[in-house]
């Protein structure tokens, strides 16, 4: 029903109500709402992996999406396109680098197909062009190979570097 | 909103597999290859390992995805000898061929894609010993060609059909690759060439001149052959009566 609202609680214990078509977009609220039988109207949904922030940036983004149709299906041989995110996604995606991975890891956990999409095309496009070098500092990666690993990577390296 | 102190490495797997399947595999690979120990694992899974594409689109054209010799050298000297044995398809531009087909050894590749063609590569393709003795040979089961079509040479088409099969001797597939609609460069001979012969293959797609060819082509020379994709220029009736029942 339009307008009904639900209840919606992140780890850290904030409150927020949520219009249930907005919030069915998690495919994992919309799971706990029609098989489990939550009465909307009372029971409060726990959503213990999602602290207040991302959480309200979650809502911020389905209430923006909410009249999206239902994202396609996945297709192993789909044209691979990171260039198609929205305007209004970019901006709202401009968050530091811990937020989108926090905003990847709720989507996830809400099973919310959209915003796992964008999110994760954000960071692949962070990703073209780098060189190993500069994947380890964008995302702060620590090189685990062991010296003797390193060196043979090096050598390798500076054959590549002189031919 | 407060900085978060999530990061890279508390991505689960998982997470970092949906990401990299934005990514064409080839990108996936130059950025990752070397990175640490947790991510060479998952990029050397079969979904970016298995079938490698150096190809890409632009105005119209198959061209080489990589321009930079400093990117190539570092799939020939360091990505490609890494992963050798997971790749079991190649899709290569002519021009680059040589030079990746002789990084590493590749024991389980048996798709080759060759695309842009010309009477020089051809050539490449029936003489390098190491190769036409080897992977060649013994391993390649699956050939895609596509001539170069700015070139539209009618000889290299028919260099192509005259030696595939002594060089390729283990085909089950062979597919002549339109890459263009302008330019189809069809199989044009006036005397069926008994070089043109398999024992094994199955699949056939190619273009051809006129309708003889055609007939030559099913005259049980091709014994194993199921699947035949044919696409004639002419339907003229042959002037020779052509012996292509198998008795």
């Amino acid at each position: 029903m339009a307008g009904h609202k639900i209840k919606l609680q992140s780890s850290d214990g904030d409150t927020f109500d949520v219009e249930v078509e907005i919030a069915k977009q998690s495919a994992t609220i919309k799971t706990m709402l029609e098989d489990l039988g939550m009465d909307e109207e009372e029971d409060v949904i726990p959503l213990p992996n999602v602290n207040s922030a991302i959480l309200k940036k979650v809502i911020q983004w389905a209430t923006h999406h909410k009249d999206d149709p239902p994202p396609p299906e996945d297709d192993e041989n789909r044209e691979k396109n990171t260039n198609d995110i929205s305007s209004w996604d970019q901006d709202f995606l401009k968050v530091d680098q811990g937020t989108l991975f926090e905003l990847i890891l709720a989507a996830n956990y809400l099973d919310i197909k959209g915003l796992l999409d964008v999110t994760c095309k954000t960071v692949a496009n962070m990703i073209k062009g780098k060189t190993p070098e500069e994947i380890r500092r964008t995302f702060n990666i620590k090189n685990d190979f062991t010296p003797q690993e390193e060196e043979q990577i090096k050598k390798e390296n500076e054959w590549c570097e002189e031919k | 909103m407060k900085h978060s102190c999530v990061e890279w490495n508390d991505l689960p797997d998982e997470i970092l597999l949906i990401i990299f399947k934005n990514l064409d595999n080839l990108e996936v690979l130059y950025s990752f290859e070397g990175v640490n120990e947790r991510l060479n694992k998952i990029i050397h899974d079969p979904i970016f390992t298995r079938h490698l594409n150096f190809l890409k689109w632009s105005s119209n054209k198959l061209m080489n995805k990589f321009s930079s010799n400093v990117i190539h050298d570092r799939f020939c000297l360091q990505i490609l000898p890494e992963i050798s044995t997971k790749i079991k398809w190649l899709d290569l531009e002519s021009s680059s061929m040589k030079y990746i087909l002789h990084a590493a050894d590749y024991p389980n590749l048996f798709g080759l894609g060759v695309y842009n063609i010309e009477k020089q590569t051809a050539g490449y393709l029936f003489t390098d010993e190491r190769l036409s003795s080897g992977i060649f040979k013994n391993q390649i089961t699956t050939l895609v060609i596509a001539i170069d079509p700015c070139r539209n040479d009618l000889s290299t088409m028919e260099k192509l059909c005259n030696h595939i099969f002594t060089v390729f001797i283990n085909l089950t597939h062979l597919i002549f690759y339109e890459s263009s609609y302008k330019n189809t460069v069809r199989l044009l001979f006036e005397f069926s060439s008994p070089k043109l012969y398999s024992s094994t293959l199955r699949v056939l797609n190619i273009k051809v001149q006129s309708f003889h060819i055609c007939l030559y082509l099913l005259d049980g020379r091709f014994n194993p052959l199921h699947t035949f994709s044919i696409e004639l220029a002419n339907i003229n009736r042959p002037g020779e009566e052509i012996e292509n029942q198998i008795k």
